[in-house]
């Protein structure tokens, strides 16, 4: 509960209409997209401006209110669930594309954007912002800065922070920094830029970001290759980047997800094969039509059973058919789905997704496997109903598992949803206790009274780490 | 068939409550928020609670016990009922069926008051008083009243939607012209059914609805026309009448149920291998008979069988014989889409078709053709501001397609797109027609 002095000056800063605490109002803020995760925020709050943001972090420092910032609420490690109570701070209202700059290639906008917007918008330009995570039809620029968002482009590419330039960002304290800028070139001090894009909220909320463009590519192919096991697909990923092309995406399908994918899509595939790699590239129509034959070539090498070339971007939607499908066809089988992104180097992924079938046996679970195999970002997904909670232990320990093996191949524990509070008690695997003083050290730096979404990336206890036998 | 009485079988209960919400399929949402976008209300207030993922929370906060009905009450009557949602939902959520449970328990959980008792159970399910309505409309637009109340501007101390929406109603019917007419050639005869079957003609009886028959009745006239154009024996099915879906949608499901089974009877005790109707809402409600009727044994394998039959009058006109139309003098076209047509009966493509093979017609899509207009049933009247900020951004778009007549294929649709188009200023630069007007009007055009 805030005092009701807060609570009035909170409604004087945005305009009583923009500051929300109805029972049904608190309830429809009190979760994101991750399972079994929900608490409910003691207040709702919508600034329209920077200098709002700034007098509401102001009063929230003074007064040691909670505050997490979040954009549409498409979180998927919990990041956005107001664990502590306080306030969550909404950017829906913010979300202004301020400029595109076809000189120096930028965007310019607010962080309430949604990211499918800056697409449309910048592509009627002919240009480009490669970042496309699978929500980017609703989630905001924000909260992909917040989590530095991946997807389907992320091998060719990059991910969000390869496309941050410069941030204006407001500290717990309500000073405003600025970061950056259009300088392809900067080094002027520490890279706060780069610290604050995946930051989830904990260290400053960002309140405008200027994103590098590139120019739209002209043409694009897809292929599908099916492989009648593991290894050879993970080999023929691994002899493609070999051969020097970088496929624009490189997606990956196990047999779980493809027996459910046929069962509820019906796309005409084979079910009796263990993995389909998706292929696209793009670019000048000589470069794609050229790729594209040699990166078929080498799944047939590698002992792909059938590779399926399309002729024409229609053609070509057909086969991406099944990967747009995966994730429908995962969710209609159980109640509860719960998507993890465990990464490894995209050598390891034959090894990955072995040890996640292997795990799952082990556990009685039902996991299926899909992912980014270009970049080796997985999305061991399992399929279970949160009313059982003898499955949710098992389902927690396997999980537990199946990071420590990423770990153990050099991977990590996320590859793009981020910690958040889901999996802040596995950071120190990775991180160690070094890297979890230096991250705690930053954190006081930017918040020394802890309001920015306390209890996320750093607020959990470490977790044993489990012991895999092999 | 026969011996099925309603008012033999006991009224099932009123008292839905939220321990009897569908527990199961509200933990189906995965709360990815995939639906946000598609979403009008959340559109344009960009607020959680005015998402289909924030119903769904809320539902399931009031199944769970840790909100009351009244919390979620505001939430519930703002929601369009469009269905725009469950298309793009991964996990399948069939979010109609929730929201009809939550206004269920929302309805029954409140004292019925007499404008709701005066609609849903006298007005609604009465063919003699939706007559007198008729009648009484009738004798309002004919004997001056109608032009008094517009011209003194008295009609202006009612609300501004409605009185724009009195302006926008079509021209009633006078009482005693109101009898459908089958043309001869093809009007059934008592001919048996295997006789019909050797005639290979599809046996249709004619769905009229309530609304459509009392301000639309010259179109009702105009699908028996092209059915029967297209070779179909079409079947005047006495006794009939309104749907339900009004009571549904409202948390009336009792009402509703009570009016699906009198046409499950009338429409059983024929022979017709279909039942067709021009109404999108009308026809969401008749093929989810056999769910609304699961579980009661005397009545769900007719309210199958029936379900089964339905289908909408685009949906059956484009798998016959193309009409032989003389065609329209060039006309810019574009369609607004019925969402229970869209969303809720997944015709899409069928009314396209249709319109594409008129002669004349130069096709022309909405930005976002299946995004709802905001007429909603009657939300345009018990939510009249969001209808309208639904409506204007509708409006923009169908400027940007340069289209003389939008088409749709319900009659709260097209009520809402004419006065959208009042609003807009586009009177006489633009109209909105029924799907089954245009059909009719492209029959006459000669030369």
């Amino acid at each position: 509960m805030l005092a009701a002095g807060i609570r009035a000056q909170l409604q004087q800063i945005v305009g009583p209409e923009h500051f929300l605490d109805r029972p049904d109002e608190l309830l429809a803020y009190s979760y994101d997209a991750t399972p079994l995760f929900q608490a409910l925020p003691d207040g709702v709050i919508r600034p329209g401006s920077a200098r709002q943001v700034a007098e509401i972090l102001q009063l929230s420092t003074e007064h040691k209110i909670p505050v997490v910032t979040r954009g549409s609420g498409t979180n998927l490690s919990a990041g956005t669930v107001p664990i502590q109570g306080g306030l969550v701070l909404n950017t829906g209202r913010m979300n202004r594309i301020l400029e595109i700059d076809s000189e120096n290639l930028t965007a310019t906008l607010e962080p309430g954007v949604i990211t499918a917007d800056v697409h449309k918008a910048v592509e009627a330009l002919g240009l480009f912002y490669p970042p496309d995570p699978g929500s980017m039809r609703i989630s905001t620029i924000g909260g992909n800065i917040g989590e530095c968002a991946g997807g389907l482009r992320g091998l060719k590419y990059g991910v969000t922070r390869d496309y941050v330039m410069g941030l204006e960002a407001v500290l717990p304290t309500g000073e405003i920094i600025r970061t950056g800028g259009k300088n392809t070139k900067d080094v002027a001090g520490y890279d706060l830029t780069r610290l604050l894009v995946g930051s989830e909220g904990t260290l400053a909320v960002i309140t405008r970001a200027t994103l590098k463009l590139l120019p739209l590519p002209v043409a694009r192919r897809t292929a599908l290759a099916l492989f009648a096991d593991m290894v050879s697909a993970g080999r023929a990923v691994s002899r493609i980047i070999a051969a020097r092309i970088i496929p624009a995406t490189l997606e990956f399908l196990d047999n779980g997800t493809l027996q459910a994918v046929e069962e509820y899509a019906k796309v005409g595939l084979p079910t009796d094969v263990a993995a389909v790699l998706l292929l696209e590239q793009d670019g000048p129509e000589a470069v794609c039509a050229h790729d594209i034959q040699k990166l078929a070539r080498i799944c047939q090498e590698e002992g792909a059973t059938e590779v399926r070339v399309a002729g024409t971007a229609a053609e070509g939607q057909e086969l991406m058919k099944a990967r747009r499908a995966a994730l429908s066809a995962l969710a209609r089988r159980r109640p509860t789905t719960i998507l993890e992104d465990a990464t490894v180097p995209r050598a390891a992924i034959a090894q990955m997704v072995e040890a996640v079938q292997r795990i799952a046996r082990q556990y009685d679970l039902e996991v299926c496997t899909f992912g980014h195999a270009g970049d080796g970002n997985l999305h061991p997904t399992c399929m279970t109903d949160e009313r059982n909670q003898d499955e949710i232990h098992r389902t927690e320990a396997a999980f537990d598992e199946i990071f420590a093996v990423a770990l153990e191949l050099g991977g990590t524990i996320t590859g793009e949803h981020g910690v958040g509070y889901a999996k802040a008690a596995h950071l120190e695997w990775k991180v160690g206790p070094a890297g979890m003083a230096v991250m705690r050290g930053i954190k006081s730096a930017f918040d020394p009274a802890g309001i920015l979404n306390p209890g996320k990336i750093l607020g959990r206890p470490g977790r044993k780490r489990v012991v895999v036998q092999r | 068939m026969n011996n099925l009485q309603e008012k033999e079988l006991a009224e099932p209960a009123t008292g839905m409550t939220p321990q009897d919400f569908n527990y199961s399929e509200l933990l189906n949402c995965m709360r990815c928020g995939f639906c946000l976008p598609t979403c009008p209300t959340y559109q344009e207030t960009g607020l959680e609670m005015a998402s289909p993922r924030g119903r769904i929370a809320l539902i399931k906060a009031a199944a769970d016990g840790r909100l009351g009905l009244a919390d979620i009450t505001p939430q519930m009557d703002l929601c369009l009922g469009c269905r725009n949602c469950e298309p793009v939902c991964p996990s399948g959520v069939k979010y109609g069926a929730l929201l009809e449970d939550a206004r269920q328990a929302v309805a029954a959980s409140k004292p019925r008051g007499p404008v709701r008792r005066l609609f849903f159970d006298v007005v609604f399910p009465r063919a003699g008083v939706l007559k007198l309505m008729g009648a009484l409309l009738w004798l309002y637009q004919t004997s001056g009243l109608h032009w008094l109340a517009h011209a003194t501007g008295l009609i202006r101390l009612l609300p501004r939607h409605l009185w724009e929406m009195d302006a926008i109603l079509p021209r009633a019917r006078a009482p005693w012209r109101r009898r459908h007419t089958v043309p001869a050639a093809a009007q059934t005869t008592t001919s048996t059914p295997t006789a019909a079957a050797a005639e290979r003609r599809p046996r249709v009886g004619i769905f009229l609805g309530c609304v459509m028959e009392i301000l639309f009745w010259e179109t009702n006239q105009a699908t028996i026309q092209a059915l029967v154009a297209a070779g179909c024996k079409v079947v005047l099915v006495e006794g009939q009448g309104c749907c339900g879906a009004l009571h549904a949608h409202a948390g009336e499901k009792p009402g509703a149920l009570k009016l699906a089974k009198r046409n499950i009877r009338v429409f059983g005790a024929t022979d017709v291998d279909y039942i067709v109707n021009n109404a999108g809402g009308c026809g969401a409600a008749l093929k989810e008979y056999g769910h609304w009727l699961h579980g009661d044994p005397a009545w769900e394998p007719h309210a199958r069988a029936f379900a089964a039959k339905v289908r909408d009058f685009s949906e059956l006109l484009a798998t016959l014989a193309p009409l032989d139309l003389p065609g329209l003098p060039d006309e810019k076209v574009t369609m607004q889409e019925s969402c229970h047509l869209a969303h809720g009966q997944g015709v899409r493509l069928q009314p396209r078709h249709i319109l594409r093979r008129i002669p004349g017609v130069t096709f022309s899509e909405l930005a976002e053709p299946d995004r709802c207009c905001g007429s909603a049933g009657i939300y345009n009247v018990v939510q009249p501001e969001m209808s309208a900020q639904v409506l204007n951004r509708k409006m923009a778009q169908v400027k940007d397609t340069g289209a003389q007549t939008v088409v749709t294929t319900n009659p709260g649709c097209l009520l809402q797109m004419r006065l959208g188009i009042r609003r807009a200023g586009l009177e006489g630069q633009v109209r909105a027609v029924h799907i089954a007007d245009l059909l009719a009007e492209a029959a006459r055009q000669h030369g």
